[in-house]
């Protein structure tokens, strides 16, 4: 316990990285929501601003501010921000040669997992609370000015709410420890923040467009369009499959525009072990790595 | 573990003795080289070091020559290439337990420059496990930093963050300190205060300290026993007033003309180690390294050669001449070896 409150005060108090990286997020959409319902208070004509950011269906608005780290084209762009946190925190370390400080202190595996649970949790946090504005903000901002929504909030629409929460939570909470285990082994193999930070995206851009290079792969070189089935292997797939069980009871055999029609619907444990599977796996790799690192700095 | 005896079972006195006086540190064998390139680079090479407790341990070298590599390695920052370290007879690499009696300050001291000198203690006690909130302004008021405590590390001066990492080092009280150049920025008044510190940690409360220097002089003042090592290798160990009575003692003769009193001394002493001209070219202080009872033999023959002497002063060396006669011997050597 002590480790842990030590991390999340290293963490925390590195105010102006935090705020920038993780507490943009619900503090942008909140001040966002304040300006757009300011002003349609102030004049009708500019209500429709709120159409502008959300479509209105408040609970499916608040789940797709996930979307930008979990599904494709958003995640391109949307993992950038955590990935960077998660980058600093890891190769700060190294880059200001503190590592000398605490690893005599205790044993290194529990310095790694102590240092990805804190990150983890502080951008799930920030993504959470992000989550419970936008719906709250959309569902309140919407019905003070008049501006249509659905579904009409009763304590039905609440419960389908919190489930809603729960479940992009959960899935969130997985995808970010994914990236934070690339963001530990970044930095770990590249001991600082820009490489840390530009590697662990660079891995995470290759996941998110396995498909795309699967693609690409199958007509430079004229192969059958099973090979992409092979995207079924990628963490991307597997999240992606799961959040189809979670919120469709399905499993993800089609992508959008048909692009893909996957032969094989693996169940939502298959996708859950899988993907369990990739995070246990870099984790490992990361300790491994630095157990056996020289700490030279 | 009970000893059996004829007539008694006992506790076995010499295992409680054994137990309790391990050595401070040992190493054995303890060597690293870093792969740079297709270069490779011995930082250390074959180290053998028994200390003992309750002293003050000197790892004596110029830049370069091994000894941080060596405190990295006995905190287990860096893995050995071969050779194993151990501290009060636990083994270090691969088991943090064996640091629970160790503190460490290693290059200079470095913080999270966003956090304050306390927040900063704060953590690095919860790393440990050993969070005691009045023990961390205890060490604050001991290092004089207790008007700054809430001061970012950011804005610290040199000096500050040096005695912040003393203080992160005492942390857990630790029976073992390992203090690498600990007086790095610090001034003059902090240097003496460091100083005695370290001294009183040793001769009050029973710690030990292995102290990595490159002033000899505060080596000399502080240690107790003194380790030189050079390019890696370890090439004295001793007391340090035992080294310094090794060998021979200098005399150094304030003598005009110089010129004449050079050539009456050069045909039987040749080591002349340093000549200090002063008050124009004809008068200057020489240094001869020369056993102390033939004084009386130099002086003779600088009077029968009509060689004025101004003042004579038989001295044993400082412990800087006697690192820089024990490298320079070592580069000889290696001269030597090179080029058979």
């Amino acid at each position: 316990m002590n480790l842990f409150l030590a991390e999340w005060m290293k963490v925390n108090r590195n105010y102006k990285v935090v705020a920038f990286l993780v507490w943009i997020f619900p503090i942008g959409l909140t001040a966002l929501y304040l300006t757009l319902i300011g002003m349609a208070l102030i004049d009708e004509r500019a209500s429709g601003g709120l159409d502008g950011v959300a479509s209105g269906k408040w609970i499916q608005d608040a789940v797709n501010i996930w979307n930008m780290v979990i599904f494709f084209p958003g995640n391109t762009v949307g993992r950038m921000l955590p990935l960077a946190f998660m980058a600093v925190v890891f190769s700060g370390e190294y880059e200001w040669r503190t590592w000398k400080n605490t690893v005599p202190r205790t044993n290194r595996y529990r310095l790694i997992l102590v240092k990805l649970s804190v990150i983890v949790l502080v951008v799930v946090i920030g993504f959470s609370l992000a989550f419970l504005i936008s719906g709250v903000a959309n569902l309140f901002g919407r019905h003070i000015t008049d501006v249509p929504y659905s579904p009409v909030f009763n304590p039905a629409s609440f419960g389908e709410f919190i489930l809603a929460f729960a479940k992009a939570t959960a899935l969130g909470l997985l995808s970010i420890t994914y990236l934070g285990t690339l963001a530990a082994l970044a930095a770990i193999l590249t001991r600082s923040i820009l490489g840390a930070l530009l590697v662990s995206y660079g891995l995470s851009l290759v996941d998110a467009l396995s498909l795309g290079i699967l693609a690409l792969i199958k007509q430079l070189f004229n192969l059958p369009t099973d090979i992409l089935n092979l995207y079924q292997l990628t963490p991307s797939y597997h999240i992606e499959n799961l959040w189809s069980w979670m919120f469709f009871d399905q499993a993800a055999t089609t992508l959008t525009g048909n692009l893909a029609v996957f032969t094989s619907s693996p169940s939502m444990t298959l996708s859950a072990l899988i993907y369990g599977f990739w995070i246990t796996g870099l984790i490992a790799a990361a300790i491994f790595l630095f157990q056996r690192q020289d700490l030279t700095s | 573990m009970p000893c059996i005896s004829t007539l008694e079972i006992r506790p076995c006195r010499e295992n409680i003795h054994t137990m309790s006086h391990k050595p401070a540190i040992k190493t054995t064998g303890l060597s690293k080289t870093f792969k740079k390139g297709k270069h490779e680079v011995h930082a250390v090479r074959d180290l053998n070091l028994e200390i003992k407790r309750g002293v003050v341990f000197g790892f004596l070298g110029p830049n370069g020559a091994g000894k941080t590599t060596t405190i990295r390695l006995l905190i287990d920052l860096i893995h050995p290439t071969q050779g194993s370290a151990e501290i009060f007879g636990e083994a270090v690499q691969g088991n943090p337990r064996s640091l629970n009696r160790v503190g460490s300050l290693v290059e200079d001291a470095t913080f999270y420059n966003y956090m304050s000198g306390r927040s900063n203690l704060d953590i690095l006690a919860r790393t440990s496990n050993k969070f005691i909130p009045h023990r961390i302004d205890e060490l604050l008021e001991k290092v004089h930093l207790e008007e700054d405590r809430d001061r970012q590390v950011g804005d610290y001066s040199t000096g500050m963050k040096q005695r912040l990492g003393l203080a992160a080092a005492l942390l857990t009280d630790p029976d073992l300190l390992i203090l690498d150049e600990p007086t790095n920025g610090l001034d003059p008044g902090g240097i003496l205060e460091m100083r005695s510190f370290i001294r009183d940690l040793v001769d009050d409360h029973e710690k030990t300290v292995f102290l990595s220097s490159h002033l000899l002089n505060e080596v000399e003042q502080v240690c107790d026993r003194v380790a030189i090592i050079n390019e890696g290798v370890m090439i004295r160990e001793g007391v340090v007033k035992e080294l310094l009575s090794e060998g021979t003692a200098l005399l150094e003769i304030e003598v005009a003309p110089v010129k004449h009193a050079i050539e009456a001394l050069k045909p039987r002493w040749s080591s002349i180690l340093e000549i200090k001209r002063r008050d124009g070219p004809s008068r200057a202080w020489i240094t001869l390294d020369v056993p102390e009872e033939e004084t009386p033999e130099v002086i003779y023959r600088l009077i029968e050669n009509q060689i004025r002497v101004y003042q004579v002063i038989n001295r044993k060396p400082s412990l800087e001449e006697y690192f820089l006669n024990v490298t320079a011997e070592m580069d000889h050597h290696g001269k030597k070896e090179s080029s058979a």
